[in-house]
């Protein structure tokens, strides 16, 4: 023991190489309950220490690392739920080491009797914007020294990068749900357009069944009116090739007579034609409305 | 002589009929119609070789009905349809009933008689 305390050198590698076991462990992590287990796992090989408690800021709320031997738990937790101190660390950010440790810090983990000595150290760290306080209590019987603080800054960092990096990744998936979920509706509604569409074409047949059928109601009407115009017409036309060939008294007395109540005829088909044409428009001109 | 049958609603286009007849030389034996069921029922117990000019639009029996009911009884005299519509769907129908011989669109004029009558005699009237 007494050789490695004495070879600066080789102290400093068994360190790195404690530091790059935990980082890699910590590397590989997804979740935050993975980076618990790397924390349980490695943390003690690096440090000395009963508690530690780090609070990451992530937005407007804090994530709770509380570290007690083996005993790691996490939380999101507001600004106001800081401790005092931490609240004019978050202020000042000037380092604190102090024989005076807050009751909550050490609540239901270890009590004060069972300390020699205990000292509070509390830090805070800055990085991209978002501050990270640490605070670490350490007593005689497991030191913490000033020469420990630059591997705790790195396991701090280790952490910070992290967290970070989960968070993005959560909302992200967050993100990409909804727009998942923008995606479905827009799809929704691209079926609800669909079917609106598709309701208007049926009424536009629907309509244009109806014209088609009124067009060939008139068609009708119309061939059948000729019809009847034609009928006295050509009855007229017959007599009138008749009176070419008969003489004055059979004209007189046969032909004319017949000629007239023809005219007449077709007189009275074509005002009933002309009456019943316009009562269909009138009737077209109200189903219109 | 043999006889003619003048089957038309309107009796002044049976006269028409007669008379362009009676220029072409035929005066005896016709006989004429304005009720299509009552010419049908002479029509039926015609022993000679008849011939009939038929209206198609009639309010108590069609032509078309008229033809139908000679198919369905087995009569087949010759038979001129004469007729006031154009309707070139009513001519192809015509076709369905081979012994009518011939579609005539009224009104029925001295020329359009005299070249029936031509084909009639061709026909052996």
């Amino acid at each position: 023991m007494s050789s490695i305390k004495n070879n600066i050198a080789q102290h400093y590698r068994i360190t790195y190489e404690a530091y790059s076991k935990f980082a890699n462990g910590i590397n590989r992590c997804g979740t935050i309950p993975e980076v618990i287990e790397g924390l349980k796992l490695h943390l003690k090989y690096l440090l000395n220490f009963h508690v530690i408690k780090m609070l990451f800021q992530q937005e407007d709320q804090f994530l709770f690392l509380s570290i007690f031997r083996d005993n790691v738990s996490y939380s999101m937790i507001e600004e106001q739920s800081l401790l005092l101190y931490e609240q004019e660390l978050l202020k000042n950010g000037v380092p604190i080491k102090t024989f005076e440790i807050p009751q909550e810090i050490l609540k239901h983990k270890i009590k004060p009797s069972q300390l020699q000595n205990a000292e509070l150290w509390a830090w805070s760290f800055q990085k991209n914007e978002r501050k990270v306080l640490v605070s670490l209590v350490a007593d005689e019987l497991t030191p913490f020294a000033y020469g420990d603080v630059e591997i705790l800054k790195l396991v701090t960092d280790c952490l910070e990068a992290k967290f970070q990096e989960i968070f993005l990744k959560n909302k992200l998936a967050e993100r990409s749900t909804s727009l998942a979920r923008a995606y479905q509706t827009i799809k929704d509604q691209n079926g609800k357009i669909r079917e609106i569409v598709e309701n208007q074409k049926e009424i536009i047949e629907e309509r244009t069944r109806e014209i088609v059928k009124k067009n060939e109601k008139l068609l009708h009407i119309s061939a059948l009116n000729a019809h009847n115009v034609r009928e006295p017409l050509s009855r007229i036309q017959g007599i009138t090739q008749l009176l070419e060939v008969f003489d004055d008294k059979t004209c007189r007395e046969e032909l004319f007579p017949k000629l007239y109540s023809s005219v007449e005829e077709m007189d009275v088909v074509l005002k009933e034609v002309i009456e019943m044409a316009s009562h269909e428009l009138v009737k077209l001109k109200a189903e219109k409305v | 002589m043999n006889p003619i049958y003048l089957i038309d609603d309107q009796p002044i286009a049976n006269f028409i009929t007669r008379k362009l007849l009676e220029i072409e030389g035929y005066t005896q034996n016709i006989k004429d119609f304005t009720n299509p069921l009552e010419a049908f029922e002479i029509v039926e117990n015609e022993q000679d070789d008849a011939l009939i000019f038929l209206d198609l639009n009639m309010p108590e029996m069609s032509g078309w009905e008229f033809l139908e009911k000679m198919k369905s009884r087995g009569i087949f005299h010759r038979t001129v349809i004469l007729t006031s519509s154009t309707s070139e769907l009513d001519h192809e129908k015509a076709e369905n009933y081979p012994w009518v011989i011939e579609y005539v669109v009224k009104p029925l004029n001295k020329q359009k008689f005299t070249s029936l009558a031509n084909n009639l005699q061709q026909k052996q009237l």
